[in-house]
């Protein structure tokens, strides 16, 4: 009797264990995609090729207007593939934009500096579109000195399978 | 002779009985444990990396890259215009009817309307300092000489991350950020 009793709740207990791992190692899969993504975020706000600098010397999260636009005409549409795929190692599917958020532009536009996310139809069936914001400063360099900022956001976006 | 023999086997299986609830109880102390253990290791809140990394260096980097941003009231920048407000109670004047601390209340308002409500979905809290102390009372909500901001962060249920910049005057802001999500 003892016997069994003790098998019912070994059993029982296997049961809930086993959904508690399933539960556990979903988590870690999403932690490990979120450790991606701000791996990526990170890798992009310190980009030396569109971050501000004076004299050699990189200011904290700030990124120079003149040098996006730059970048953004060699990335966006495969203006230029070598560079495209220089880059698609670091910065993987995700898509890279910037936002200016004050003082608000003319045209409320986002400027987007990378996009390798598949587009809808190629995507996987379960899927995920993991977003990052990192506020920064936008140094528009053609301005007078000390009326150069606006703020704004940048925003990481990784897309992940499963 | 027989009853005796009844007796023994009688006590044998009693005997037997006591042994099996013996080895119950014993089984239900190890599962008790065991769910106990369950549950204070299922409990223990998961290691978020991603709301660490947003959230961890989020107020100091609005409030520097904001302070120093350039708005177009007489191309000053944000640090002045706060800075206006809390030591002259809003001299500059922006538009007609709008001075300085109207002006940069509605600003970093609907800044961290966008970015904070809209995207993160955190709440928040901006205080203007003087001296080190809070500039605000109640009674000061609608004064165009304040600035005060109060997206419904509630102090004592969320986590709060702050931070300050100091300006000229002994003016100082501050952005706390209920890191408590919504939504």
């Amino acid at each position: 009797m003892v016997l069994l009793v003790f098998f019912i709740i070994i059993t029982i207990g296997l049961v809930i264990y086993g959904t508690y791992q399933a539960g556990q190692i979903k988590q870690s899969i999403r932690e490990a995609f979120d450790r991606d993504a701000v791996v990526i975020a990170l890798r992009v706000s310190f980009l030396p090729e569109v971050t501000c600098s004076e004299n050699n010397v990189v200011e904290e999260n700030c990124f120079d207007i003149e040098k996006i636009r730059a970048f953004k005409s060699e990335m966006v549409n495969g203006a230029n593939d070598d560079m495209f795929l220089f880059y698609v190692g670091d910065l993987k599917k995700s898509k890279i934009s910037v936002k200016q958020l004050f003082p608000l532009p003319v045209e409320n536009q986002v400027t987007e500096l990378y996009n390798n996310i598949p587009p809808e139809n190629e995507r996987a069936e379960q899927h995920e579109i993991i977003p990052t914001f990192i506020p920064i400063s936008l140094k528009d360099p053609t301005r007078r000195a000390g009326k150069e900022y606006a703020f704004g956001v940048l925003t990481v976006e990784v897309y992940k399978e499963g | 002779m027989r009853k005796e023999m009844n007796k023994l086997a009688n006590k044998r299986t009693s005997k037997r009985g006591q042994m099996e609830i013996m080895g119950l109880a014993v089984v239900v102390i190890l599962v008790i444990v065991g769910i106990t253990l369950l549950i204070r290791f299922s409990l223990t809140p998961a290691k978020q990396t991603k709301e660490k990394f947003e959230a961890g260096q989020l107020p100091e980097t609005i409030i520097t890259a904001l302070a120093q941003s350039t708005t177009d009231c007489q191309e000053q920048s944000m640090a002045n215009l706060i800075e206006d407000c809390g030591a002259f109670g809003g001299t500059i004047q922006c538009e007609p009817g709008k001075n300085s601390c109207q002006y940069t209340q509605e600003s970093i308002n609907g800044v961290l309307d966008e970015l904070l409500e809209r995207m993160l979905k955190y709440k928040y809290k901006v205080i203007l300092k003087k001296g080190g102390r809070e500039d605000f009372n109640p009674e000061d909500l609608n004064d165009p000489a304040k600035i005060y901001l109060d997206s419904g962060c509630d102090e004592s249920m969320m986590d709060i991350e702050s931070a300050s910049q100091p300006l000229p005057n002994n003016v100082e802001i501050e952005l706390r950020i209920c890191k408590g999500r919504i939504g």
